[in-house]
């Protein structure tokens, strides 16, 4: 049947754009680089900042669910002391509540030395016998071990000094975690954004985020208190550097890379080698 | 005091941090949304001038047959062309397969035979380029697999008078051999695709990598020619083209596939190489950087200065760890959780967040779109490059002093591909996929 | 003290964190991602890579008989033959029609507004009436006149190929003779030919490459009832004249050019007066204008916008960082790659007979009588003013 004049128009663009077998040849790899547009300026603007004013504004019920997990969690782990509330004022105009625990974790006796340092040298014992193959895994091992002995050695030189408690810890911790929730857009409207991925792509993907931390840090403060209460002291350092926001990063950079994987919105015309899109995927237009 | 002081080289520690974050950022919107620069890649259609091959070899019997056969099918001008492989002292069948092909080809391969004199890549070179009088000389690893328009997109910046350098894309092969592979897969395509050609696109100071690249004989001579006494004799050259008024391009379209380590001590060797040789550049340019020759924009100043810093970062973070860990014993609270969560995150991702950024969106420019996956295993990746970085950084600077560490042994990445008889190496090139028939 | 919650705990947090690692776990352990980038090297951009793809398709898959009747009429020579058609389907089930003799039997197998759904093999010369939309590859064996508004999804040529005025091209276009094209023509791909390539006003195009490449004013004189022409369209094709080499230069340099090793370094903005030389290559920071007349005896590069005069020869390559404006009866002996807009002046020469070279810029405007002996590549589009 011979195309009506729209139907032709339609299709020599089509046939423009494709090879006579149907595939698409996009503009090279080397070659190929996006437009900033007015609407995706946009929607790397104004998005995450109504994102994260939203998420914003959620601290305060957030907070008050936070403190009812902890409330079940602490006593089921058999720590001792209620759970307390503090106010977060970051502003004049806006303050939220983040609970914490008040847990007191005791300074080390000599049996915390002893487990501590066993717990050590069992790790750099693991670290020195692991198979070349997982050298990062050596790395951090012994690098966790460091850590964990400058805190040794700190406290045996000045066990008395140190300033930290564990509520204080639990309180700053997801004071810091809140934070991070709040930043989590805004980072993913400089990363993700830019990219011609579906706007309700960009959305669920920060939602995923802010929603999978604002589980886990809960469940950090719980593990910490519990580690730290029975190890003492001399575990928080560690806790704080390796086991804390080093975790929030850690799971942020699994969900970004999985959704940069995620396909262009504007795919009128497919790549020439299907879904794994070698050629012509770019930032902005897909493939000419 | 000393908690003031302290505080202080936090500060700072943080400080430099955000200086390459940004300059992370602002590479990867440029190559994003900036200017595209390639402005030599369409000359197609030339009076070619004669050009050299350089392929500095030691013990390369592995691969070095697929890199010759691959430059005897390059689309030059034969009469135009001269390969000359550098056998420097190989012990294995690499000086039989030599022969072999020079006595096949006597007009077009030319081997040069080191017996003598410091062995390395760098002296290699120079012992054979003072030897040639072609107008551009071209550098490949042996164990590289040219395409056939290669040497004419590597060639064709130089008919700018003012290009003293062009370095192209290296392109991992072995890319599913292991995860070291994988993640060094994406390293590159963030090196390049973005990193590079950012630089490139900003007219700033894009690296020439010694290989898949080439010089142009008049900036060579007029620089003193091929240092021996440095590791990283390509970063050198780099800044010691650019400090004489030299121009060095980068081309992104002008791939070539090579061979990454598939290991991790393999991979350690290779980063304390470079930050041997690089950290080396440092020490010698910067001032000379700093005291802004007059044909350079401020902004090549700071991006050469950034990039001759760029494997000090290392040590600068592992120092910021530290001073953190003391502050933190000392029991120094920052003003705010903003600049609590600006040095974790600074420190947590072994760097920034935007080296991450840079890999992510070079490979979906590459349009290789699952590979991203793999994103999170970079921390691996990382945290292995700031150790070897760092442990050679205070060798470097503690330990041995900054004497010229030479390349007085054959420095190079392990070779995996299978030794070859006469034909195409294993791993060419898949055809086009550009015909539409 | 029960360490049950602990662990229970522990590993609830743990699956919590690795969850988002599932991803990045599967393409791990199940690699759907993992080969090296593809075509590395191999993919170039060589012009006539769609038509030697074209070619090869054709002989994989053209019925063997259909092979003997092309060439039983080639081989009866360029006189006429009685028009006919034969349609068929390859071997990969493509549908085809092979004509010998004019056009007219196309109506046969066209659809009623005029486009033609296969593949046209065209056996001996050919003249069409024009209108007609191909939406299949063309392939003309013997010399081609194409008419008015046509429009050809691909052509290949084995002899020379004219396509009429308001013809548009949307993938490629060979011609293994000469390939002209008529006033008013688009071609959206690349169009390359063996011979000449003879632009009509108002022709556009993108890349295009030929051993020379002409701007020349419309045809006036009609096809032969065979299909050929004579050829010179336009009128003749004019060579550059050939220069003894610049010795010595007569301009004067400014107070801080500086002669590095391979070129003269001029900082800032540079004016080569009239009638003037400079032996050497030449890098200017700024902005170069260049007088009438004047002679640059090697290569120049220009960080700014350059201006070059009429009768200006460069006997090396020009770069510019930014755009460039040619005057009339320029030679550029080398190329001519510049990164924003160029405008190449009538009856200018880049390149020459024995000296091929390119043009490179974002947009090419070609006013009359310019040849380029080679390659034009204008990312954004090129035109014929």
């Amino acid at each position: 049947m011979a195309p009506s004049n729209d139907g032709r128009g339609r299709l020599l663009g089509e046939l423009r754009a494709r090879g006579s077998r149907g595939g698409v040849i996009g503009e090279h790899r080397a070659m190929v680089s996006g437009r900033l547009t007015p609407s995706r300026v946009l929607s790397m603007v104004v998005v995450p900042v109504l994102l994260s004013a939203l998420v914003a504004l959620s601290l305060q019920p957030l907070g008050d669910v936070w403190r009812l997990a902890l409330e079940r969690l602490i006593p089921w782990l058999g720590l001792p002391g209620p759970i307390g509330f503090a106010s977060a004022t970051p502003s004049a105009l806006f303050g939220f509540y983040v609970p914490h625990v008040t847990t007191p974790a005791p300074l080390p006796g000599v049996w915390h030395y002893w487990a501590v340092g066993g717990i050590c040298a069992l790790v750099l014992a693991v670290s020195l016998v692991l198979p070349v193959r997982l050298m990062p895994l050596r790395y951090y091992l012994r690098f966790a071990t460091l850590i964990q002995l400058s805190s040794i050695l700190y406290f045996a030189i000045r066990p008395d000094s140190f300033p930290y408690a564990l509520p204080q810890y639990t309180l700053g911790f997801l004071q810091a975690g809140c934070a991070v929730l709040v930043l989590v857009p805004l980072v993913l409207g400089l990363t993700f954004y830019p990219f011609d991925i579906a706007v309700w792509r960009k959305v669920l993907l920060t939602a995923m985020v802010v929603g999978h931390m604002a589980v886990l840090l809960p469940l950090q403060v719980a593990l910490h208190s519990y580690v730290v209460y029975h190890l003492s002291l001399l575990a928080l350092p560690t806790m704080f550097f390796l086991w804390g926001l080093l975790i929030e990063v850690f799971v942020f950079v699994a969900f970004y890379g999985w959704g940069m994987s995620w396909p262009d919105a504007a795919r009128a015309t497919p790549a020439l080698r299907g879904g794994q899109g070698r050629r012509g995927a770019n930032a902005e237009g897909g493939a000419r | 005091m000393i908690v003031t002081i302290l505080i202080a080289l936090l500060w700072v520690v943080v400080a430099i941090l955000v200086v390459y974050t940004v300059r992370h950022y602002v590479f990867t919107f440029s190559r994003l949304f900036g200017r595209h620069r390639q402005p030599y890649v369409d000359i197609t259609v030339a009076e070619w001038p004669p050009v050299t091959v350089f392929i500095p070899c030691h013990n390369e019997q592995q691969v070095i047959t697929g890199s010759i056969e691959a430059l005897l099918a390059a689309d030059y001008p034969r009469d135009r062309l001269t390969i000359i492989p550098i056998d420097d002292r190989s012990t294995d069948a690499t000086g039989a397969i030599l022969r072999d092909y020079a006595a096949r080809y006597p007009a077009l391969i030319k081997p040069v035979w080191r017996t003598g004199g410091m062995p390395g890549k760098a002296a290699a070179l120079a012992e054979a380029s003072a030897r040639v009088g072609s107008e551009v000389h071209l550098v490949f690893d042996a164990d590289y697999i040219p395409g056939p328009k290669l040497l004419k997109q590597l060639v064709a910046p130089f008919f700018d008078p003012e290009v003293g350098a062009v370095m192209g894309r290296v392109v991992p092969q072995n890319v599913s051999r292991s995860l070291l592979t994988r993640l060094l897969d994406l390293e590159r395509a963030g090196g390049y695709q973005v990193d590079q050609q950012a630089r490139m696109n900003m007219g700033l100071v894009p690296q020439y990598g010694g290989t898949v690249g080439g010089v142009r004989r008049e900036a060579l001579s007029s620089v003193g020619g091929w240092r021996t006494d440095t590791l990283a004799e390509d970063t050198d050259m780099t800044f010691r083209l650019l400090l004489r008024g030299w121009e060095v391009v980068y081309q992104n379209r002008s791939e070539c596939y090579e061979e990454v380590p598939e290991n991790w001590p393999t991979r350690i060797r290779q980063i304390r190489r470079w930050t041997h040789g690089h950290n080396q550049a440092l020490t010698r340019y910067v001032n000379k950087l700093l005291a802004h020759p007059g044909h350079l924009s401020w902004l090549q100043v700071l991006d050469g200065t950034l990039l001759l810093g760029v494997f000090a970062v290392g040590p600068i973070l592992l120092l910021g760890w530290m001073l953190a860990l003391v502050l933190y014993y000392l029991g120094y609270q920052p003003s705010s959780s903003i600049f609590m969560v600006l040095i974790v995150s600074a420190f947590s991702t072994l760097g920034n967040f935007a080296a991450f950024f840079e890999v992510a969106t070079a490979t979906r420019l590459d349009g290789s779109r699952n590979r991203v996956r793999l994103l999170p295993f970079l921390f691996f990746g990382f945290l292995v490059s700031l150790m070897a970085v760092s442990q050679e950084t205070i060798k470097q600077f503690v330990g041995g002093g900054l004497g010229w560490r030479s390349a007085k042994r054959w420095d190079k990445t392990e070779r995996y591909r299978q030794p070859q008889s006469g034909g195409a190496g294993t791993g060419a090139a898949t055809h086009a996929d550009g015909g539409e028939a | 003290m029960s360490v049950t919650p602990f662990l229970l705990l522990l590993a609830a947090t743990a699956a919590w964190v690795l969850l988002p690692l599932i991803p990045a776990l599967r393409e791990l352990l199940r690699p759907t991602d993992a080969e090296p980038l593809n075509a590395v090297g191999h993919d170039a951009g060589d012009l006539t890579v769609f038509a030697d793809g074209f070619r090869d398709y054709l002989a994989r898959h053209l019925p063997a008989d259909a092979i003997a009747a092309g060439a039983a009429t080639r081989e009866g020579g360029s006189t006429a033959v009685a028009a006919s058609t034969r349609v068929g389907t390859l071997g990969d089930g493509s549908p085809y029609v092979q004509l010998t003799g004019d056009g007219a039997s196309l109506r046969d197998v066209a659809h009623a507004d005029g486009s033609v759904p296969r593949i046209v093999i065209a056996d001996g010369p050919l003249t069409l009436r024009g209108g007609e939309t191909f939406l299949l590859e063309f392939l003309a064996r013997g010399p081609m006149h194409g008419g008015r508004d046509a429009v050809y999804r691909a052509l290949l040529g084995e002899g020379d190929v004219s396509l009429g005025e308001g013809s548009e091209v949307l993938r490629w276009v060979h011609a293994a003779g000469d390939l002209s094209l008529g006033a008013g023509s688009i071609v959206h791909g690349r169009a390359s030919a063996l011979g000449r390539m003879l632009l009509a006003p108002n022709v556009t195009f993108s890349r295009i490459r030929a051993a020379r490449i002409a701007t020349v004013a419309p045809a006036t004189d009609a096809p032969a009832a065979d299909g050929t022409t004579d050829g010179t369209v336009g009128g003749s094709l004019e060579d550059p004249p050939i220069l003894p080499p610049v010795i010595s230069g007569t301009a004067k340099l400014p107070a801080g050019a500086t002669r590095e090793r391979g070129y003269t370094r001029i900082a800032g903005d540079y004016t080569l007066p009239a009638g003037g030389t400079v032996s050497g290559a030449l890098v200017v920071s700024g902005a170069l204008v260049v007088g009438d007349g004047a002679r640059i005896g090697g290569s120049v590069k220009v960080h700014g916008d350059c201006v070059i005069g009429d009768d200006v020869v460069v006997d090396g390559t020009v770069v510019c960082r930014r755009g460039a404006t040619l005057g009339q009866r320029c030679h550029v002996r080398g190329s001519l790659a510049v990164e924003r807009d160029v405008a190449i002046g009538a009856g200018s020469w880049i390149g020459g007979p024995t000296t091929p070279a390119s043009v490179a810029a974002d947009t090419v405007l070609l006013r009359q009588g310019v040849q380029v002996f080679g390659a034009i590549s204008a990312r954004h589009g090129g035109r014929v003013g």
